[in-house]
C-alpha cells in the first residue's frame, strides 16, 4: 500500500486530502495547538519533512468507547482500506466525533510499536485542512524525510477556461477552498453511452474540465454530457464510488464521501461562491433544452415545475443541443431561486433551479431532426396544464385544402 | 389550500397563489369570491393589474426530511409532498432525474420547516 495523502499538498494524490478537508461543519478550522500549526505551516510551505516531524512528534488522541474491558482501537472503513482515526487535538476529536465520551493518548511511535495488523491504514484529522491517510510506517519516513510528496503538474498544457484557471490556481496555492468552490460551482463534462450516467469501470465515474481534457482521453465520438457537479454530486451513487476529475497526469482523485460532501459544502459556500456569477434579471426570458422523457413529463404529466440547468433565452444559440428535442421557455420573475453556477468564459451563463413553479404563459418548442422549431404547448396556469399549440405546417395544410 | 412553493399575490388585503401574466397578475381562490371566475372545479381566478397588486413574489417552504434538505411542494391532511436529493440509492444507467426523490410523507417527519419569502418586483 502507498497511499500517502497529505493536508494540503499538491498534485493528484494530495487534491483527494485537501478535498477532505471541505470543512462542512468548521468553515474556519483554526490550528488548536503548536502540533497543529507546525503541520499547516509544512503543509502551506510544502515542506513534508516538517509535517511528518510535527506528527511523530505529536500527541495523539484517539477516541475511546466507554465500555468494560480492554480498550479497542476505532477504525472506519473507506473503500478496500480500513483505517484507524487519532487526532492531533481534542478540539479535532470533538469537532469529527460526536457522542465519543472519552479519549485516550498515545504517540506514533507507540502506535507503531503496538500496531494490531499490518494492513490497518492511519487516518490522522479526517476531514480537516491537516489530515492524511498513510500507512503508520510513512510517519517515520516522512519524518527522516525520506517520503517526497512532489508537487504534481497541476494541468499539462495549462488551463483552456476560467473553470482551469481557477482549479490550477487552488492547486498550486493548496487553497483547499478555492478548489472545492471552483468545481462546486462549475460545469463539467461526463462521458456517458447514450445515458446520463455511463456505467464506469471499478466503481469510479470520470468528468473533465473541457473539450480538450476529454478529447485527450476517451475515444473520439463518445458522447459528453454538460453537467453542473453540483447536480453530479446531488445523485452520487453513494459513497463506494469514486470520482477522477480528468483522468490521467494531472487527475484530482475524491472519495464517495468527499464527493456528498460537497453537497454540504455548497450549501454553506454558495453565497460566495456565487458572489461574483451574475444573478437572473426581473423579468428575465430563460430556456432549458430538454431531452424527450422530461418534455414528456410536460406535455404528457402537466409537470408544473423547473428543476436543473437553465440558460438566457438570448443564449439559446449557444447552448449545447446535444439529445435536446424540445426547449422549455418562460419568464423568470424571481431571481433567488435561481442558483448561479459557475461556466467556462466562453460557455452560456447558466443558474440551478430546484421545483420553480412554470408561471402562466410558459412554452414548449419542438426542436426536429432537421434542427426546425416549433411551439407545442403552452402552460396554462388557470388549468394547471399544457395545452397543445396548433402546429402551423397543419394549419397551413388545413387551409390549402 | 395555497400551495407551499410558488408565487403569491396580495390584493385587496388578501393572499391568493398566483402566477405572474405580462402586465397582469392571476389570482387563483379555492372558493367562490366576488370578481373571481370558475377556472376548473375547485378553482377560482381573476385577472388584476401587476400595478394594482399590494405584494408580488415567491414563497418556498423549506425542510429537512431524514438528514437532507427539501422543498415542500404541496400539503394535504397530514402529509406533505417533497422534493429532496438522496443519492444513496442511484445507479449508474438510471435516468436523468434519478436521485430526486419526489414523494409523499407524513407532515410529522419533516424538521426545521421554514417558509421563505422573496418580492420579485
Amino acid at each position: 500500500m502507498s497511499v500517502v495523502r497529505a493536508g494540503a499538498d499538491r498534485g493528484r494524490a494530495a487534491a483527494s486530502m485537501s478535498v477532505g478537508s471541505c470543512d462542512v461543519a468548521q468553515p474556519t478550522w483554526t490550528p488548536a495547538n503548536e502540533t497543529e500549526s507546525a503541520m499547516a505551516s509544512a503543509l502551506a510551505t510544502g515542506n513534508s519533512q516538517a509535517y511528518f516531524r510535527a506528527l511523530a512528534g505529536a500527541t495523539l488522541y484517539l477516541p475511546a468507547l466507554d465500555e468494560p474491558g480492554p480498550q479497542q482501537l476505532v477504525t472506519v472503513r473507506s473503500g478496500d482500506d480500513q483505517y484507524v482515526l487519532v487526532f492531533t487535538s481534542t478540539e479535532a476529536l470533538a469537532s469529527r466525533l460526536r457522542g465519543i465520551p472519552a479519549f485516550r493518548t498515545t504517540t506514533c511511535a507507540e502506535l507503531l510499536d503496538k500496531w494490531p495488523d499490518p494492513a490497518l491504514m492511519l487516518a490522522v484529522d479526517p476531514e480537516t485542512p491537516i489530515q492524511a491517510y498513510a500507512p503508520i510506517q510513512v510517519v517515520a519516513d516522512g519524518a527522516a524525510g525520506r517520503v517526497d510528496l512532489t508537487p504534481a503538474v497541476a494541468l499539462p498544457g495549462g488551463p483552456v477556461n476560467a473553470l482551469e484557471a481557477e482549479l490550477d490556481q487552488a492547486v498550486r496555492e493548496s487553497d483547499v477552498d478555492a478548489l472545492i468552490g471552483a468545481l462546486v460551482s462549475g460545469v463539467v463534462l461526463m462521458p456517458t453511452d447514450g445515458e446520463r450516467w455511463a456505467p464506469a469501470p471499478e466503481q469510479t465515474i470520470a468528468v473533465f474540465t473541457s473539450p480538450e481534457r476529454a478529447a485527450a482521453a476517451v475515444p473520439g465520438g463518445t458522447p459528453l454530457a454538460e453537467l453542473a457537479f453540483l447536480d453530479i454530486a446531488l445523485d452520487w451513487p453513494g459513497i463506494g464510488w469514486r470520482l477522477v476529475v480528468n483522468p490521467g497526469e494531472s487527475a484530482l482523485e475524491f472519495t464517495g464521501a468527499q464527493v456528498l460532501g460537497f453537497v454540504e459544502w455548497a450549501r454553506h459556500g454558495v453565497d460566495a461562491a456565487g458572489a461574483d456569477l451574475p444573478a437572473v434579471a426581473v423579468a428575465e426570458a430563460l430556456v432549458q433544452p430538454l431531452p424527450v422523457e422530461l418534455a414528456e413529463a410536460y406535455l404528457v404529466g402537466h409537470r408544473p415545475d423547473i428543476s436543473g440547468l437553465v440558460h438566457r433565452e438570448s443564449d439559446l444559440t449557444r447552448v449545447p443541443m446535444g439529445g435536446v428535442t424540445h426547449v422549455l421557455h418562460w419568464i423568470q420573475h424571481c431571481a433567488e431561486v435561481c442558483l448561479p453556477v459557475r461556466v467556462p468564459d466562453e460557455a452560456p451563463a447558466a443558474w440551478r433551479l430546484t421545483a420553480v413553479q412554470v408561471p402562466h404563459g410558459a412554452k414548449l418548442e419542438k426542436v426536429g431532426d432537421d434542427g426546425r422549431r416549433s411551439w407545442v404547448a403552452a402552460y396554462d396556469a388557470d388549468l394547471s396544464e399544457w395545452l397543445p399549440l396548433p402546429d402551423p405546417d397543419r394549419m397551413r395544410e388545413a387551409l390549402r385544402s | 389550500m395555497t400551495l407551499p412553493n410558488g408565487y403569491r399575490a396580495l390584493w385587496d388585503g388578501i393572499e391568493y397563489e398566483a402566477s405572474p401574466d405580462g402586465e397582469l397578475v392571476r389570482l387563483y381562490a379555492n372558493e367562490p369570491a366576488p370578481g373571481f371566475d370558475l377556472v376548473r372545479s375547485g378553482r377560482f381566478r381573476r385577472l388584476v393589474l401587476a400595478s394594482d397588486v399590494d405584494w408580488l413574489g415567491y414563497v418556498r417552504t423549506t425542510a429537512t426530511v431524514a438528514g437532507h434538505d427539501a422543498v415542500v411542494l404541496d400539503e394535504r391532511a397530514g402529509e406533505a409532498l417533497v422534493e429532496y436529493h438522496d443519492p444513496t440509492g442511484w445507479a449508474p444507467g438510471q435516468g436523468p432525474d434519478f436521485g430526486v426523490r419526489r414523494v409523499w410523507l407524513s407532515a410529522a417527519s419533516l424538521a426545521d420547516r421554514q417558509e421563505h419569502r422573496w418580492p420579485v418586483r
